[in-house]
């Protein structure tokens, strides 16, 4: 092709600078950064009148959309609107992907999050929490018909469990990214438990459902999980142990709120209100 | 398992997935328009100014066409923030994101159409005294984007595809609709009905991508006989 003149030449060149700009100037189109440090973030929520509350909506019971209002109901949501009472504020909800959560709260695109999120010591390290609203435990859940055919009632402790399976050769399966996941690969890798026989679940439904196929012979969940799925399958519990607490994260350093958060959630616990709403959400007792 | 469950499941499938499909469109809509603009000016650069922009241009399209969508994604939306202390909304990153991926692709599809448009045509442009650019807008672009429409109609349709990546960043689209009306389903014990979100959204994505591959290419190549190119 011929050789421009140096005008065209300049022209298209800026014309590509200029698209290049807009682009760039495209990625700013963001919401306002962080609240300005002279007034604290308890402040600003107090004069607007509401809570940016950050949640992953999947996950029921803890949180999920109700069918017919189309509004973030659960356990979580629960304990949320106590806590926004006692403030004197409303909820503005925002459903964030669970993975995206802690990104987005440091972003300062919310305030706080609560999505069953456990207090695992990383997220202590880098995040702002409230005292714990309740505490999950950690169960291993076998089929009924499994458990009778080898014989099992419980287990004494979890590597009871892991060296069982591996002298039986029996698989288990996890829900990935869950601190289950790393409990069981933790052990795993302290015994010899061959990788091949430990299977990670994007969700809990197909895990379950390999589980009543016999293809894994074991769950490692949180307790109101487990609970959930046994009226789907019969399923017996075999072993047991406290989790991580759940949670309300915020970013660190925000004190005043921090303490307005913890001040509800003391009064929850002590009111036995906290009780309540696990009986209202079917999950097992704080 | 029963009739009125099946109906009521598909009845809140499309309440629930009615509300992510303007936020996929959204998506595409602005992926497309970054990726158009980008693309059309480096495949224009890339042939009529030639050096150095012309390596520019390729080392742009060699990056972002040998990596996984998923790591431009993550690259801008925590990349970004940390490289300028100002955070990105999921919106413009996955846009950007998607924009920046597309440009690649779009940039070789219209470089293609530019140098399939003969050389003759220009000299004989420049023969009856147009300039460079005169010739470039009024008679090689006009033919050069009538060439590249069934590339550019496929590219269309994959950025549709990729614009369920968006759900990763918590935007509330069709993925995302699809995945939170599950987690409605598992709270009222419909169990056996978990798969019909993600068939319903299949669906919806397939009734977009589906005319443009079908037809649009199609139109486009009929288009191309019809005018000799």
């Amino acid at each position: 092709m011929g050789a421009l003149e140096p005008k065209t030449k300049a022209a298209i060149i800026i014309t590509i600078i200029i698209i290049g700009a807009v682009a760039y100037v495209a990625g700013y189109f963001t919401p306002k950064p962080g609240p300005a440090p002279a007034k604290s973030l308890y402040d600003i929520i107090k004069e607007r009148g509401y809570i940016v509350v950050g949640t992953s909506a999947d996950y029921p019971p803890f949180e999920y959309i109700n069918e017919t209002t189309g509004e973030i109901v659960g356990f979580d949501a629960d304990v949320m609107n106590y806590i926004a009472d006692k403030l004197g504020v409303s909820i503005k909800w925002k459903d964030i992907a669970f993975d995206s959560l802690i990104p987005t709260l440091k972003a300062g695109d919310i305030d706080v999050i609560i999505a069953a999120m456990e207090l695992t010591p990383e997220r202590a390290a880098e995040l702002g929490y409230s005292t714990p609203y309740y505490t999950t435990k950690r169960v291993v859940v076998v089929l009924k018909s499994f458990a009778q055919a080898q014989g099992i009632t419980a287990f004494e402790s979890f590597e009871d469990f892991m060296s069982f399976f591996k002298d039986h050769g029996f698989k288990i399966g996890v829900q990935s990214g869950t601190t289950h996941e790393d409990r069981v690969m933790g052990a795993a890798s302290k015994f010899g438990f061959p990788s091949a026989n430990i299977v990670s679940y994007p969700k809990a439904d197909t895990m379950f459902m390999d589980l009543s196929a016999n293809k894994i012979q074991a769950v490692v969940v949180d307790e109101a999980t487990a609970v959930e799925w046994s009226e789907q399958y019969d399923l017996v519990t075999v072993y047991k142990e406290p989790g991580y607490p759940l949670v309300i994260f915020m970013r660190k350093g925000e004190i005043e709120l921090q303490d307005a958060i913890n001040a509800a959630i003391l009064e929850m616990l002590a009111k036995g209100v906290v009780a309540d709403l696990a009986a209202k959400w079917g999950i097992p007792p704080p | 398992m029963s009739a009125s469950e099946v109906a009521y499941v598909l009845y809140l499938s499309f309440i629930f997935l009615a509300k992510g499909i303007p936020v996929t469109l959204a998506v595409t809509a602005a992926s497309i328009s970054i990726g158009f603009a980008l693309g059309l000016s480096m495949a224009v650069a890339r042939v009529f100014i030639g050096f150095p922009i012309s390596g520019l241009v390729e080392a742009y399209e060699k990056f972002f066409r040998g990596v996984p969508d998923l790591v431009i994604i993550f690259l801008i939306y925590f990349g970004l923030p940390a490289l300028t202390g100002r955070p990105i909304a999921p919106f413009p990153a996955i846009s950007l994101a998607l924009g920046l991926r597309s440009a690649a692709y779009q940039s070789q599809i219209f470089r293609g159409a530019l140098e399939a448009v003969t050389r003759d045509q220009m000299d004989a442009a420049l023969s009856v005294g147009m300039r460079v650019h005169q010739a470039i807008t009024h008679i090689i672009l006009p033919q050069a984007l009538r060439i590249s429409l069934p590339g550019w109609a496929s590219e269309f349709a994959v950025v549709i595809k990729d614009s369920s990546y968006a759900f990763l960043l918590g935007l509330m689209d069709l993925m995302r609709s699809a995945e939170l009306l599950r987690a409605s389903l598992l709270a009222m014990g419909l169990i056996e009905y978990l798969i019909i979100p993600y068939a319903i959204a299949a669906l919806i994505y397939f009734a977009f991508t589906f005319p443009i591959s079908r037809y649009l290419a199609s139109w486009a190549v009929r288009k191309r006989v019809e005018l000799g190119l």
